[in-house]
């Protein structure tokens, strides 16, 4: 289904319009008069690229043209049609690595491939550029193809060269007039595999098959993806059944498999333009540094609340969710088909690590039930509400590194939230192996501590115990809930206020000796802690009467009827005990505004 | 006309499955059900015979589509079957490659079989219908039968008169096109895969018959 979907989405956006052409950033076009008189060349305007989330990303780029579909060329001489690089195109290198003689060979093959069209299409544009061709290169070409610096080297190596005849209007370019098009694309189809089958894709019978499959550009490691990595590709024995090889064992006709890599290309670009120019709508979240997770729908729908959980609270795209689309259906409740694809590019091919197949509707409601699950009291006086992903993501590592968290952990808590199933048991071992180790990070200035990360930790361990244990946790403090794990975090909360009511500033607070034992061996430790906390009453009954009257209430009226402390507490008991914490913590503050926050 | 055995029915179940889609066959993802080809792969495991080929109708789903993930380190080569592996060292072939796979999977093939040209003179029906009936019942089978990939072993069993049809499958859901078979056909003389329009309905996938 995974090629088919892509495939359908091709043909929906109508992004292949000449299956023999494909967008291509085209540096420089240069200009011809009649019987190539060389006129001068233009650069046109940069196009910056952007991310996701519309925001610029990554180095201004020639803006893409529909050019003749490029071959698989590595390193060895073979010239692109009409459009290609300097060395190709003029027989100079800028990077200075390649000899005079093999840079004529290139010119010359180049050349060729244009005589080669001349002489089945008489078109004087064409015919105008092979006299350029035949002639030396002017001076300011060649001044531009010389760069002076070696990052200039470089990149003026690869960037490309395209032609305008001027008597033609001057706007469109030689390869873009129709009748070298079309012998362009009737070439593309001889040379390619003679065999015939049924296509996988389309079902059709009987049809060429081809020989290059899809290459999709983009999947990160991005580093390592350059030119693309293939999706299929049976390139070692263990893989052929039946002795089929590639082309035999999965067959493809060359318009599906151009419509599947074109519709993988505009998924991973989040700067994609279609043939005729227009934009398109970002489909893609980067999951990881070498995974990315791609969806689409199968008729048109409103997909970009699927992105705002990333960086934003639920919240932002609550609104989203519901407000009604030109299909006339709200995403809540759109019926279409929802694809999602999880890819990585290492190892140099693209490998699929899960296929995802839903309605819109349904994952419109996942992501709200999500939003419900994680909202909690905000600290800072934020109020109600949750956090962006990479929020939660940077609660789970130490130290806020994203390298340390396991790519699949990434991956399989997106998916979690956007189809609805419980998240795994790794996000709780972290939420509370990073409470151990770092519950309140000291603020850069000051006395105060940061509750933001606690809060984090603790909108998600809430999350966690409603979806995976059908929990029901509240989203600020509980006071009437009776299970002891709760009591005992609202408990340490209480007994940390004291004493920072009763001594101010303190180096080492309770919290911090006391929140791993207290937390995980209660019986231990809450005993002495109880008996310190007295100390700490008795003081302040000395110095501010009538707030140890109140703290001394609060106290009693948490410990309750609770009969003994438990001795140990599973992992869900320490998430109960951390949320109660938490929450005792805020309803502190959220009372008195006055300086207790920053 | 080739005679034909009446509708036998198996069910094969198994921990992990993983029916590759062949366009991803490097890094293996499974088709969502059983392809008739790996089913073709369990029926004749229990009994085959050149004189018999095995056609088969259709494959009910009883458990719930699930997916699941493993990474294993594998080999790039085959073995060579002429059995000279002095020199093949696996460290040095290996691989790291991720399969997309099923969990839990439970099926139950309808299957019948023909009698083919290579049958021999005491070769007929009756006697293969018995033959098949009495290694079914008995789990008798010529090698383990295997559930796409070989280790992914399968236990069959006759099937149940009835099942219930989970609440997932119900509905009609298009799966879009699989493998149906590789044939050699005549006028080509090497492998050709064909594929059908997969329709999974109320967790049944008719296959079509091949014209051959």
């Amino acid at each position: 289904m995974i090629y088919q979907s892509l495939y359908q989405l091709a043909t929906r956006e109508e992004l292949v319009q000449d299956p023999s052409y494909e967008p291509w950033p085209v540096a420089y076009l240069i200009k011809l008069g009649a019987d190539g008189k060389y006129l001068g060349y233009s650069a046109p305007g940069l196009d910056q690229p952007t991310d996701a989330k519309g925001r610029p990303r990554g180095k201004p780029k020639p803006p893409a043209r529909q050019v003749p579909r490029r071959s698989d060329r590595t390193s060895n001489d073979n010239a692109e049609f009409l459009v290609d690089k300097a060395e190709y195109v003029l027989g100079i290198d800028p990077a200075d690595r390649r000899d005079a003689g093999k840079l004529e060979t290139r010119r010359k093959l180049f050349r060729d491939y244009v005589e080669s069209a001349l002489a089945d299409v008489p078109s004087p544009a064409l015919s105008a550029v092979v006299n350029f061709l035949s002639s030396p290169v002017p001076d300011d070409l060649e001044r531009l193809a010389t760069a002076e610096t070696d990052s200039d080297k470089a990149e003026r190596a690869g960037e490309v060269f395209g032609f305008v005849y001027e008597p033609d209007g001057g706007v469109s370019c030689v390869h873009d007039d129709p009748a070298v098009k079309s012998w362009f694309g009737s070439r593309q189809h001889e040379s390619e595999s003679v065999r015939r089958g049924q296509c996988l894709v389309t079902g059709e019978k009987d049809v060429p098959l081809t020989r290059l499959h899809a290459k999709p550009k983009n999947i990160p490691p991005k580093a390592k993806t350059k030119g693309g990595v293939p999706l299929t590709s049976v390139n070692a024995d263990a893989f052929k059944s039946y002795h089929l090889d590639d082309i035999q064992c999965a067959p493809i006709s060359p318009a599906a498999s151009i419509a599947v890599e074109t519709a993988l290309n505009r998924l991973l670009d989040p700067s994609y333009r279609r043939p005729d120019g227009t934009a398109c709508e970002p489909r893609s979240v980067q999951l990881s540094s070498d995974t990315v997770f791609l969806f689409w729908s199968r008729d048109e729908a409103r997909l970009d609340w699927v992105t705002g959980i990333e960086s934003d609270s639920p919240d932002t795209v609550a609104h989203l969710l519901r407000s009604p689309y030109k299909s006339g259906h709200a995403p809540i409740d759109d019926p279409t088909a929802f694809y999602g694809l999880i890819l990585t590019g290492a190892q140099g091919r693209a490998i699929v690590r899960s296929f995802l197949q839903s309605t819109v509707a349904q994952v419109a409601i996942a992501i709200d039930r999500y939003r419900e699950d994680v909202r909690i009291l905000r600290p800072y006086g934020q109020g109600e509400g949750s956090f962006g992903l990479g929020d939660y993501r940077r609660a789970l590592v130490p130290r806020r590194d994203l390298d340390h968290l396991p790519p699949s952990l990434a991956s399989d808590l997106y998916l979690a939230i956007l189809f609805d199933r419980p998240f795994p048991q790794s996000i709780l071992h972290a939420l509370i192996r990073r409470n151990r180790v770092e519950l309140l990070p000291k603020r850069e200035r000051g006395d105060r501590r940061d509750d933001l990360l606690l809060a984090t930790r603790c909108s998600l361990l809430k999350a966690w115990l409603i979806r995976n244990r059908r929990e029901n946790i509240t989203v600020t403090l509980d006071r009437e809930r009776s299970d002891p794990y709760y009591r005992l975090g609202r408990l340490l909360a209480v007994i940390d206020r004291l004493q920072q009511d009763a001594l101010g500033h303190v180096n080492a607070t309770v919290v911090d000796l006391y929140y791993g034992s207290a937390s995980s061996t209660p019986e231990a430790v809450f005993p002495t802690l109880l008996r310190r906390s007295q100390h700490h009453i008795g003081k302040l009954r000395r110095e501010k009467r009538g707030l140890a009257i109140n703290r001394d209430r609060l106290l009693q009226e948490v410990v309750g009827d609770l009969q003994h402390f438990p001795k140990t507490l599973t992992l869900e008991q320490q998430g109960l005990f951390a949320i109660g914490f938490y929450h005792q913590r805020q309803d502190f503050y959220t009372k008195k505004e006055e300086d207790t926050n920053a | 006309m080739l005679q034909r055995s009446p509708t036998h029915r198996v069910r094969v179940r198994g921990p992990y499955a993983c029916f590759t889609r062949p366009e991803l066959k490097a890094e293996r993802v499974s088709y969502e059900v059983m392809t008739p080809s790996a089913a073709r792969g369990v029926i004749e495991a229990i009994l085959w015979k050149p004189a018999l080929r095995w056609v088969i109708e259709r494959i009910h789903v009883l458990a719930p589509i699930r997916f699941g993930a493993v990474r294993r380190n594998e080999v790039n080569s085959k073995l060579s079957s002429k059995g000279n592996l002095s020199n093949y060292f696996a460290a040095e072939d290996r691989a790291q490659r991720n399969t997309i796979l099923l969990i839990d999977v439970d099926y139950v093939i309808e299957a019948h079989f023909q009698i083919t040209e290579r049958a021999g003179p005491d070769d007929n029906l009756q006697k293969f219908e018995e033959m098949f009936t009495r290694r079914l019942s008995k789990g008798q089978a010529f090698h383990a039968p295997y559930l796409g990939c070989r280790e992914f072993a399968a236990d069959f069993e006759p099937a149940p008169q009835i099942w219930a049809v989970p609440e997932e499958l119900r509905g009609t859901r298009e799966l879009g096109l699989m493998l149906l078979d590789v044939f050699i056909p005549e006028s080509l003389g090497r492998p050709e895969p064909r594929f059908f329009p997969a329709v999974l309905a109320d967790g049944t996938i008719v296959i079509p018959e091949v014209r051959q």
